[in-house]
């Protein structure tokens, strides 16, 4: 059962941060910094796949919190999805532009494993937030092999759909069709269990 | 004038009026292809397009999502999700040197700013603050280049070391001066507040062998007073000492003798700074 009252305190905390942050306060950013701290560099390490594209990665993202926080719209969803989104885009760009640090081959084929991975000793996480990173695990897990494959070449590998067929040696329109699926399964899965 | 360029003017009006042939490609008989527009926002959701796919999402999402209530419903779904998959990846402590970083650059907006918003602040205050922070960026950038450096060299002491020289300069009521040479590039940077200096620099070269660098705070009266000797460690200057430079005028960093005596610089100038507003034709910056 999703802790429901624990999340919304938790994008009410955000949001209260988020109207400081408005007003030029730098302790409410810093605040912001220790909640989405480690989400945010553990998200951009995971695309990125080097600790200083994933430092640059994150510190973009917070400056450019910092610098136009109105970019983020309240009624457009959470704090928390805004900024995260923030940071995957940043880290797959970043990525685009730095594929010669990384072997594609490689990172396609070894995709960080889902099941049984705890997070870092010394990262303290919003309970909400945990419980969530369990509930998108286990739904990432229990996608079927192939369509699991193109989310992960896509999301967290930084691939666009013609590189993922072409990595993959199938037609792109097969890649469309798995990401399609997949991508449903995970709504139907996540939005249940979001209520 | 390209009609297509994103300020001009688009002749007709809604998207249905216009002669739109990219959206064509997603119609069937007549009808659009839902099959075909949840595919592209699947992806474009997920940031995988590219070329004439991320075109043709774009254009789904300006001229058909405000008319598709479906598809608009769509599209935030995929969005929810996929800020939901980035709780897929395991979270990491991020580096130590990551919050003073930021810190630095942020730091150029005082904590108690008098008014309400800073897109409301006074022109003259955005431009005393933009000071600010290009010293503050410099700042930044040769903590983060001699970050890289130590890294690379594996020497957690000195990050230690660049630890609390960030610590102190990074303080609200630290005060960062730059201290500037006329015989290298390489630029020196001093913190002061309380009984504490600061000094950092990154890529500067050893002293003559047998000297030493002597840093000094003088007065205007031309009485200056020894602070420390050093020399650099790989290039990299991270030091911090009990001394209270509030009643100092100017900074002054000279090579001498390792030894000799310390009573007045003797030895050849290498970097200085005023500590003091910089008058008409100054050499130092303030950056606080």
């Amino acid at each position: 059962m999703c802790p429901v009252g624990e999340r919304e305190e938790l994008d009410r905390l955000d949001l209260a941060l988020h109207d400081r942050l408005l007003a030029g306060d730098p302790l409410a950013f810093e605040e912001l910094y220790k909640r989405y701290a480690p989400g945010a560099y553990g998200l951009a390490l995971r695309v990125t796949g080097h600790e200083l594209l994933a430092q640059e990665v994150a510190h973009d993202a917070f400056l450019a919190l910092w610098r136009a926080p109105e970019a983020f719209d309240p009624s457009r969803g959470p704090f928390r999805s805004f900024f995260l989104s923030l940071v995957h885009h940043r880290a797959v760009d970043t990525v685009r532009r730095e594929q010669r640090l990384r072997t594609r081959t490689d990172r396609a084929a070894n995709l960080e494993p889902f099941a049984g991975e705890d997070i870092a000793e010394d990262v303290v996480e919003e309970a909400w937030i945990a419980h969530r990173r369990t509930e998108v695990r286990k739904a990432l897990t229990e996608l079927p092999e192939e369509q699991r494959r193109v989310v992960e070449m896509a999301y967290f590998g930084g691939m666009t759909q013609a590189a993922i067929a072409d990595e993959l040696h199938i037609p792109l329109g097969t890649v469309k069709t798995r990401t399609l699926a997949a991508m449903q399964k995970l709504r139907r899965f996540l939005e249940t269990n979001d209520r | 004038m390209n009609e297509h360029e994103p300020d001009s003017p688009r002749p007709g009006g809604a998207w249905w009026e216009r002669d739109e042939p990219a959206l064509d490609a997603l119609r069937s008989n007549g009808q659009f292809d839902h099959q075909r527009i949840d595919e592209l926002l699947a992806a474009h959701a997920l940031h995988a397009l590219d070329g004439d796919d991320l075109r043709l999402a774009e254009l789904v999402l300006t001229e058909h999502l405000p008319t598709c209530d479906r598809c608009r419903e769509t599209a935030d779904g995929f969005r929810a999700i996929t800020a939901d998959l980035a709780l897929g990846s395991r979270p990491h402590a991020p580096p130590e040197m990551l919050l003073p970083r930021l810190r630095m650059q942020t730091l150029a907006v005082p904590v108690d700013a008098p008014t309400p918003s800073h897109r409301t602040r006074s022109r003259r205050a955005v431009g005393s603050w933009l000071s600010a922070a290009a010293a503050l960026v410099l700042i930044g950038l040769v903590l983060w280049n001699a970050f890289l450096h130590v890294r690379l060299g594996q020497l957690s002491g000195r990050q230690q070391d660049i630890a609390r020289v960030t610590n102190l300069i990074s303080q609200p009521d630290a005060k960062r001066v730059r201290l500037d040479s006329i015989h290298t590039r390489t630029h020196v940077l001093f913190g002061y507040r309380e009984a504490e200096v600061a000094l950092f620099g990154s890529d500067v070269e050893p002293p003559a062998k047998g000297d030493v660098y002597r840093l000094w705070l003088g007065r205007d009266n031309g009485h200056f007073d020894h602070v420390a000797d050093f020399v650099p460690n790989e290039g990299v200057v991270a030091l911090v000492f009990g001394f209270d430079a509030h009643e100092y005028d100017r900074i002054l960093i000279t090579q001498e003798p390792a030894g000799s005596p310390t009573i007045r610089p003797t030895g050849d100038q290498k970097w200085s700074a005023l500590l003091r507003p910089t008058p008409p034709g100054g050499t130092g910056r303030q950056s606080d």
